[in-house]
């Protein structure tokens, strides 16, 4: 056969003939089985949806939890009902309702089930179960919903919804279907592949009159449902319910971190909102509303809003300072209010007393050091050198970066660089006098909550941080985070300014935040507000030695800092330490929440 | 060099006739599978009502074709398959997810898949090669320098994620085989692809020990014979160079999202959906065909859509509910009609450049029809390849249809290049 080179492919397509001809044969003709299933049967893929992984706090405390509700489903050419008024209340619909949503259902197909009714409630399902049987041609199947049986930490938890089209069209895993649940932001988000678990399918047999027979091929094709992942968060349920509590009725931010781990103790915005409201039926309406409240509840502050830092920004500067030397422990200079204003005295002041009396002027003095280090003659080129050092150092206590926060959209607030004032001012046009402000946390620089927090958990360290993070274990698996980031500053620096802030709150300006059973250690800020009250900020940390907690507070239009945040700060230690409240003057303080002197108010 | 056009029409009423009659039965599979409630023929929702736009384009392709000068299409390979590697890898950069693929160019509302046209570009490459270069098939040389040119654009689109158009891309072995590549070696060639496959699903240090006893017997058994041995011994080395270089290609070259398709397409019950439901579905459709079938558009089981992706993968479904087992065997022997009559032309061929363009055109035809109807009767596994002709799809019918052309236009010159 050398001949015919073509004869091997000759074969093939002989082989091939008898193949599908001997095949065919078997499923049209031998078998009848498939006869049967097509003929008097149709098959059908049930979903069998997945229990959502429950959320809890560190100490599995539940926080996110299912509830079923029903979703029902019409066939038309299978729908019929003896007694209509019966299906109207049931549902309650009234007649036009009912109609439209039939003829709806008979635009799509009559022979497939369309949505008839969302999320109908357990204790509603259970009210009409009986007269189900009634109603041919409608079907229900449960559907888990979220539940949250303590109405907090909304913002971070996130909510779960009906996928979207878009969002269908864009998901290329062909996973989801109309109508199935996913988490839209924050954990919900961040965790769905985990959360959401899998989908299962059921094939069963229905003969023509729509009636169950049963599981298609003894169930063996069916896939089983994979119920999702639990997930531990880092938080603590008690202290965040209780610093929700004292942020009712203000706005703004606190942000708890445990230092030696970074794990976020408790993360919440105010105003907030119950987080139920986002769960079921009622969904577009509830978001809708808090879309358009001005307050903008669903904002989450502790990671989006951005506000100079103030006052708690000469922390930095001091290290900064020290680091490069031009200032030491013991210098002793005299300062005047001349460059700034100030409510510190004039007088003798050393870096200690700086920080306590927290004087504009004298970190006006060292900022000046810090930016003019006379590299270069030029005083234009000579600020644009000193300025990107600085600018290099301050990064590294993670501002200007979304600290690898992956769970939510965070904001990086803002570092200024050299090249950021060279597009402002244009190149040598600019130097230390332009950007002076910074000098105490003001002007351009602009920082988160949650990067203040995980810079009060630097101080607690003593000039390292971990990246923060919110989830502990997933289904009992400890989720490591064991990066570590040093700011390259000595040590003895951060022992020094950490002296200074215990000093703030024994006799500074945090005396507020004093507590006789607790070192806490912090520094305030009162934020320049253009258009109202100033910002009150705080941040700190307790106890001094060996820190558990480091807290930042940014309490909107509420006045000094030494008020309203060094209260909330203290209070929420005294919380996480002492598991309740001594206090409780302090807490009325902040509960009635009047925090602006009479004679500020206009 | 004369430029012959007159002969294009007549030179093979067979194939001609059948492609049409192909396009049609394609047309009204589609036109059937997309027949339910609310169905709209005029709307460019409509996938049979898409077909019959991109059929009159594949008709001016046709015509293009026949008053095409032969020696262009010669010249042109080189460029052709040049663009096409270009579109491969762009594509895998600015293209579009269709079905987990990133094969897909989005072009005002159309979308082209370049992997489908570079199936013409390799082919006509491929014969370009064989004719220029003389190529050896007994040399080892030879057989690596031209598995390069469908090995190539088969990786790259194994890197979009579309692992059954790859593997279309296999069979131009075929071609090889019959330009004198020996059994042998094919059968060589498999081993290796076998090792790579079982080092996915097995451990490696298992398949260490499986491969080391193989060894082992084979060293025993050719003991005397100094060749043999170092013979083993080096397909020994190459065994573990893959396995090993199998975890480098997992876990350095790849994405993790293509590394996950690599594990979905060896493990697909990660896919809970499922190739299952979909074969059920389409076995439950045939089988329910009977002797006689149901009817044009009376087919229950695919008139009422129970069939999924079925337009493009299950398209025969739709044969074998509608047309029964006489419909389906009077499908299948056309078909095999139509390959058998581009075997012969192909064998005919005097010339190099026309037999292996010939061969390619009927091995990729071959391996199109056999492993998607298998697929849809339950004998092959379900890699998502369009049955050729009919299947939904602009980008494959235009592809079949070039390279069925250009085959048609070479063997109508076929006597007149002799010159060249």
């Amino acid at each position: 056969m050398s001949g015919d080179k073509s004869f091997i492919f000759k074969i093939i397509l002989v082989v091939i003939f008898v193949l599908l001809s001997f095949r065919l044969f078997y499923l049209q003709i031998y078998e009848d089985k498939y006869h049967e299933l097509s003929e008097n049967n149709t098959v059908h893929l049930e979903s069998i949806y997945p229990s959502r992984g429950i959320i809890l706090d560190r100490y599995d405390s539940v926080i996110v939890e299912n509830k079923p509700t029903y979703d029902f489903y019409i066939i038309p050419k299978q729908f019929r009902v003896r007694d209509t008024s019966q299906i109207l209340n049931s549902f309650s619909l009234t007649k036009v309702q009912l109609k439209n949503s039939i003829n709806r259902a008979k635009k799509y197909s009559i022979y497939r089930p369309s949505i008839f009714y969302k999320g109908m409630s357990h204790s509603q399902f259970a009210s009409i179960q009986s007269n189900l049987y009634d109603f041919k041609g409608i079907y229900h199947s449960p559907k888990p919903t979220r539940y949250y049986n303590k109405p907090i930490l909304s913002h971070a938890l996130g909510y779960v919804a009906e996928i979207g089209r878009n969002q269908l069209e864009r998901d290329t895993s062909n996973y989801y279907a109309l109508g199935d649940l996913v988490g839209l932001s924050g954990i919900e988000k961040a965790y769905e592949y985990l959360l959401r678990g899998n989908k299962g399918y059921k094939l069963k047999l229905y003969d023509v009159n729509g009636i169950s027979a049963g599981s298609f091929n003894e169930g063996l094709d069916d896939v089983l449902v994979a119920n999702g992942k639990n997930i531990k968060l880092t938080i603590d349920a008690s202290l965040q319910l209780y610093i929700e509590k004292l942020l009712y009725g203000k706005v703004g931010s606190v942000v708890a971190i445990e230092p030696s781990s970074g794990n976020i103790l408790a993360i919440a915005s105010a105003p907030s909102y119950d987080p139920n409201i986002l769960s079921g039926k009622d969904f577009s309406i509830n978001y809708l509303g808090l879309q358009r409240d001005t307050l903008k509840p669903i904002y989450n502050r502790a990671l989006m809003a951005t506000y100079p830092p103030g006052s708690m920004f000469k922390l930095i500067q001091s290290l900064i300072g020290l680091e490069k030397k031009h200032v030491s422990y013991d210098d002793n200079v005299y300062i005047d209010l001349s460059s700034i204003g100030d409510l510190a005295p004039e007088g003798y002041y050393d870096l200690e007393k700086a920080i306590v009396k927290s004087s504009n002027n004298y970190f006006f003095k060292l900022f000046r050091k810090i930016i003019n280090e006379n590299r270069d003659s030029n005083t234009f080129i000579d600020s644009r050198l000193g300025l990107e050092n600085w600018s290099n150092y301050v990064k590294m206590f993670g501002l200007g970066s979304e600290l690898n926060f992956n769970i939510s959209s965070s904001n990086k607030g803002f570092v200024p660089s050299s090249n950021y004032y060279d597009t402002y001012y244009g190149k040598n046009r600019w130097k230390f006098s332009n950007v002076y402000s910074l000098s105490i946390g003001q002007g351009e620089l602009l920082v988160t909550p949650i990067q203040m927090a995980n810079f009060a958990a630097i101080m607690a360290n003593r000039g390292y941080y971990v990246y923060p993070n919110l989830v502990l274990e997933v289904d009992g698996e400890k989720v490591s985070n064991p990066q570590i980031n040093y700011v390259d500053i000595d040590k003895a620096h951060f022992d020094y300014v950490v002296e200074a802030m215990e000093e703030v709150v024994i006799s500074g300006s945090a005396r507020r935040a004093y507590m006789k059973e607790l070192e806490i250690c912090g520094k305030t800020s009162t934020v320049q507000n253009p258009h109202g009250y100033d910002h009150s900020g705080f941040i700190g940390f307790a106890p001094k030695n060996n820190p558990k907690i480091a807290i930042a507070a940014y309490i909107e239009n509420s006045g000094w800092g030494g008020r309203s945040a060094a209260s909330i700060a203290s209070l929420a230690a005294e919380k996480y330490i002492f598991k309740n409240i001594k206090r409780t003057w302090l807490e009325d303080y902040v509960l009635i929440g009047d925090f602006i002197d009479e004679e500020d108010k206009q | 060099m004369r430029k012959i056009s007159n002969n294009f029409f007549s030179n093979d009423f067979i194939i001609t006739g059948i492609y049409f009659i192909m396009l049609f039965i394609g047309f009204l599979s589609i036109y059937s599978s997309q027949n339910t409630d609310g169905f709209d023929f005029l709307s460019f929702q409509n996938e049979s009502f898409k077909q019959l736009l991109w059929i009159t384009v594949c008709l001016f392709i046709f015509f293009a074709i026949s008053i095409l000068e032969y020696r262009f299409i010669f010249d042109l390979a080189v460029p052709l398959y040049a663009l096409s590697l270009f579109l491969l890898i762009l594509v895998l950069f600015v293209g579009q997810e269709v079905n987990s693929h990133s094969s897909w160019f989005n072009l005002f509302g159309f979308k082209f898949q370049p992997s489908e046209f570079s199936k013409f570009t390799t082919a006509l490459f491929l014969a370009k090669i064989f004719d220029s270069y003389s190529i050896n098939l007994r040399n080892i040389k030879h057989i690596l320098m031209t598995s390069l040119v469908f090995m190539l654009p088969s990786s790259i689109i194994l890197l979009q994620g579309d692992t059954g158009t790859a593997l279309v891309y296999f069979s131009f072995f075929l071609v090889f085989l019959r330009e004198g590549l020996s059994i042998g070696f094919l059968l060589f060639f498999f081993a290796f692809v076998l090792i790579f496959t079982l080092g996915l699903l097995v451990d490696v240090y298992i398949l260490y020990i499986i491969i080391s006893i193989v060894f082992l017997v084979f060293v025993g058994l050719s003991i005397k014979d100094f060749r043999k041995v170092i013979n083993s011994f080096i397909i020994l080395v190459l065994s573990i160079l893959i396995i090993n270089g199998q975890g480098f290609v997992l876990n350095n070259l790849l994405t993790p999202k293509q590394k996950q398709r690599v594990e979905t397409l060896i493990n697909p019950s990660s896919d809970p959906l499922g190739s299952g439901w979909n074969i059920t579905q389409s076995k439950i459709a045939i089988g329910s065909g009977g002797i006689f079938g149901k009817g044009y558009l009376k087919g229950t089981q695919t008139g009422l859509n129970f069939v999924p992706i079925q337009s493009t993968d299950f398209i025969f479904s739709v044969i074998g509910e509608e047309f029964g087992y006489i419909g389906s065997m009077i499908f299948i022997i056309l078909y095999l009609i139509f390959l058998y009559r581009i075997l012969i032309l192909s064998e005919a061929q005097k010339d190099r450049f026309a037999r292996v363009f010939g061969y390619s055109v009927f091995s990729i035809f071959l391996f199109h029809f056999t492993i998607n109807v298998s697929m849809t009767l339950g004998l092959f596994p379900v890699i998502g390849i369009p049955l050729s002709l009919i299947s939904y799809g602009g980008s494959s019918l235009l592809s079949f249809s070039l390279l069925l052309f250009v085959f048609l236009k070479l063997n109508g010159v076929k006597s007149a290049i002799l010159g060249r």
